[in-house]
Formats: C-alpha cells, structure tokens, sequence
C-alpha cells in the first residue's frame, strides 16, 4: 500500500466512492419516491379533515376524505370554478404550483405575505357541504420559513371554523407553536373574518392584546404572529380568495365551457 | 484480547468514556430534538446506524483511503447514510421525520460520527470499528433518551404523546425552551462524575 498516497490512487478511490455513493442515495431517493409522495398527499388530507374537525381513524382517512369533502380548482382572478388550467392542463387531482407556467401566474404590486412577488392564477379549493365549510389553502413567510395551512371558513358569514399549518420551520417551542391546539383553538370558535366592505377584519395580535374579535398571537413569536396576520389578510383579500368567496357559484361544480 | 475487547468498544461509551457527557460531543442535536420522547427515540436509532455504518465502511477501506483527502472521504460516506436514513424516514415515519426537519440532515455535522470515524475507525478492524460505532450511539442514545424523557414529562405532562401528569399539572414552558437540555446534560454530567470521580479533570 505504498502508493495509496499517489495522485493516481487519490483520484481512484474517490472516484470509485463517488459512485458507489450516489448509486445508493439515487436508489434510495427513487425507489422510496413513489411511498414518501402518498404520505405527503396522505398528510394533506389529514390536514383538511382536522381543520374541519371530521374525526377519523388512521387507516380510514382516505375513505373518510372521499366520503365528505369534495375538491374544486378554481381561478382566483374571477373565482369561478374550472375543471383544468389552460396551459398546464393541470386538474384538482395532483395540482402542483410548480407545474404552473408563467403565464399561470401573476405578478403581485406587493407582496404582504411574501410569497416570492407572484400569485398563481388557480388554486384548489376544499368543500365540506354537511356543514357548509369552506376550507381554502393558505401560505405566507414567517421568520424562518414559509408556512403552509390550510384555514376553514363558514361558508354563509365566512366565520372562521378552523386553521392548521401542515408544513412550516419555524423554532420549535416559540414560533413553531402556530401548531399548538391552543392557538388552533381560537380559529374553531366563529370569528368575522371579512367585513361589510369586504375588507378582511380579523387581527392576529400581538400576545395578550387580543379583543373578542381577534385572535391571541404567540408569546415570544412576534415575527411569526405577524406572518399569520399577513398571510390571512391576503388569502382572505382581493388578490387572494376574494373574488371566489363574492362569487355565487362556489359550491357549483366547474362547468367545462368555462374551464378557461 | 478479541472477545474482551469487544465488549469495551460496546459498552464503555455508555457511562465510561460517554460521548456526550465526557467528550462532550454531540451537543447540538442534543438540544434540539429532545423536547419530545418519540422523536429523541427516532434520532438515536438514526444516528446509532449512521456511527455503526459510517464506522463499518471508513474501516473496510482504511487501507486504501489516501491520507490527503481522508476527511472528504469520511464526510461523503457519512452523508450518504444520512441521506438514505433521511429518505427512509420520510417513507416509513413520516410523522416523526416532519417534526425532526432538518435535525436528520444535521446528523452530517454530528462531531460523535466525524469523531469516531477519524478517531477510531480509521485505525482499527471493520468488525471492533462497527461495535464501537453502536456504542457510541448508545452513549449518545442513553443521554438523548434522558433529557427527551424529562423534557416531554415535565415540558408537556405527556410521555410518548400520552398524557401522564394529572390534569392540574401547569406545563413548564422552559423544558420545551433549548437551555432546559443544558441543565439537565449538566445534572447527568453531575451525577456519572459522582459516581465515576476519575472523568473529574484537573482544575
């Protein structure tokens, strides 16, 4: 082994190494890809079913989310529902916002809720008709990450009924607390959210500063509370879901003439 | 000498030459994902197969890796068991391995893993190298699994995610806090130097 130290050695065992390597990572990554997919879109119903408060056991939740929501794609510029998005061709099953294409989105004059400058002009939207239940997907910056929810509204006062974050970095403990079932909590209670003039009304304050209307923000997480304030008021706003909570037809199912 | 040996390599990182409370090692993740049992329990098992592996592969080519670029060599390893344990994680434990977020990527930056590697594997035979490697995890893991078990007990009543404290119990919001793990490595320091007054360094 005396030249194990020889450039020709040095760049044979790296190079063997490096293959070796990413041949086991590459595996990994594709043969588990198929398995780690299901758990996310798993994961999301959960997350649509807590928010509205539907129990449901583990191995049901498929089940139960076929059962009683229903799934609408819609266009957030007119907030009528379609059935696909005209240059994409993307329909509810398996939208992706990466998929969009540039001319899917637009660019916003500003960006309260710091979603990266532009809004993609479909989304999808979730209904829960036993209830009347709206349950619109939501996301916006909070110090560290961006945080992703989803926030149930009533549909005939648009009083909130629920709100979870399924995917978020914040510090565990302070910010990270937006998952808590006590900051949950208050969403469950009906709050207004949306104004006469269609301005959105609901606050998330500072901690301890709360009215009757508003909503209780976290304790030594100034700059996530305010994320949550922001990232509502836009969803909530004009350039977020409301066109398609004025519209009429929001429980209507998308008629396919008007899919563009 | 095998068979005794063996044995040492196994279990004296557990209380006698413990990764965490002697080298002091190790510390950040120690701190970061043991506010709950479940996923403390989650990252032992992780970063006990990515030492014991790690371990088992720099020592299998010890003999060949050039001297030059040892560390690169270990390194590239290492990550690549990390990210296999990242993605297994995410197939099978998808719960745990959202609340764990990037801790699982951090074990890459885990100075037990590095340490053992440079320091033990590099020199010894692959079999007593992948016993030392379990070891070390369980010293890490035997740390890990106090602080998580008092952090969670005393930070949210709960013990994997059942609620044990009576109702009456106010959750102490410190444990849940980062320097909560300080005190406690601390008091487990305290109490192995106690019992074991040779780990006391010289003032």
């Amino acid at each position: 082994m005396s030249n194990r130290d020889s450039v020709k050695n040095t760049f044979l065992v790296t190079g063997l190494l490096c293959i070796v390597c990413s041949v086991l990572v590459s595996g990994a990554a594709v043969g588990l890809k198929e398995k780690q997919d299901t758990n996310k879109e798993l994961d999301l119903k959960k997350n649509i079913l807590n928010v509205c408060g539907i129990p449901y056991e583990a191995e049901q939740v498929e089940q139960v989310f076929t059962d009683r929501i229903s799934v609408r794609l819609i266009n957030l510029n007119d907030g009528i529902a379609v059935t696909s998005t005209p240059e994409s061709d993307q329909t509810s099953s398996g939208f992706a916002l990466n998929k969009l294409t540039a001319n899917e989105k637009t660019e916003l004059f500003s960006d309260p809720a710091g979603i990266g400058g532009a809004r993609e002009n479909y989304a999808v939207v979730y209904l829960y008709p036993e209830k009347n239940q709206i349950i619109l997907p939501i996301r916006g910056k909070g110090l560290w990450s961006t945080l992703w929810g989803f926030i149930s509204l009533s549909d005939d006062d648009f009083t909130t009924r629920g709100i979870t974050f399924f995917q978020h970095g914040e510090t565990p403990g302070l910010g990270g607390e937006v998952d808590s079932a006590f900051f949950k909590d208050q969403f469950v209670a009906p709050k207004q959210t949306i104004g006469d003039d269609g301005q959105v009304i609901l606050n998330v304050t500072k901690s301890g500063a709360a009215g009757p209307n508003d909503i209780d923000g976290l304790a030594g997480a100034t700059i996530t509370t305010q994320g949550v304030d922001k990232l509502i008021k836009f969803w909530l706003g004009e350039n977020g879901f409301g066109n398609y909570l004025q519209s009429e037809d929001r429980f209507a199912e998308a008629s396919p003439s008007a899919s563009n | 000498m095998a068979g005794s040996k063996a044995k040492d390599v196994l279990l004296d990182p557990v209380f006698k030459n413990n990764p965490i409370a002697l080298q002091v090692l190790g510390i950040c993740s120690a701190l970061a994902v043991t506010t709950k049992l479940d996923t403390s329990l989650t990252m032992c098992v992780a970063v006990i197969f990515v030492v014991a592996f790690s371990n088992l592969a720099v020592s299998l080519i010890r003999n060949y890796i050039p001297s030059s670029v040892r560390i690169i060599v270990q390194m590239t390893i290492i990550a690549s068991l990390v990210i296999l344990v990242d993605q297994v994680l995410k197939a099978y434990a998808f719960d745990v391995s959202k609340q764990m977020s990037v801790f699982v990527g951090l074990i890459i930056t885990n100075c037990i893993v590095m340490g053992r590697a440079e320091g033990f594997a590099m020199k010894n035979t692959p079999m007593v190298s992948f016993l030392d490697g379990i070891g070390n995890g369980l010293g890490y893991s035997f740390i890990l699994l106090t602080v998580g078990f008092f952090r969670e007990l005393f930070g949210s009543g709960k013990l994997l995610g059942m609620q044990v404290m009576p109702d009456a119990y106010p959750n102490n919001g410190l444990m849940l806090l980062a320097p909560s793990a300080f005190f406690l490595i601390g008091i487990i320091i305290w109490v192995i130097r106690t019992f074991r007054p040779e780990q006391i360094e010289e003032a």
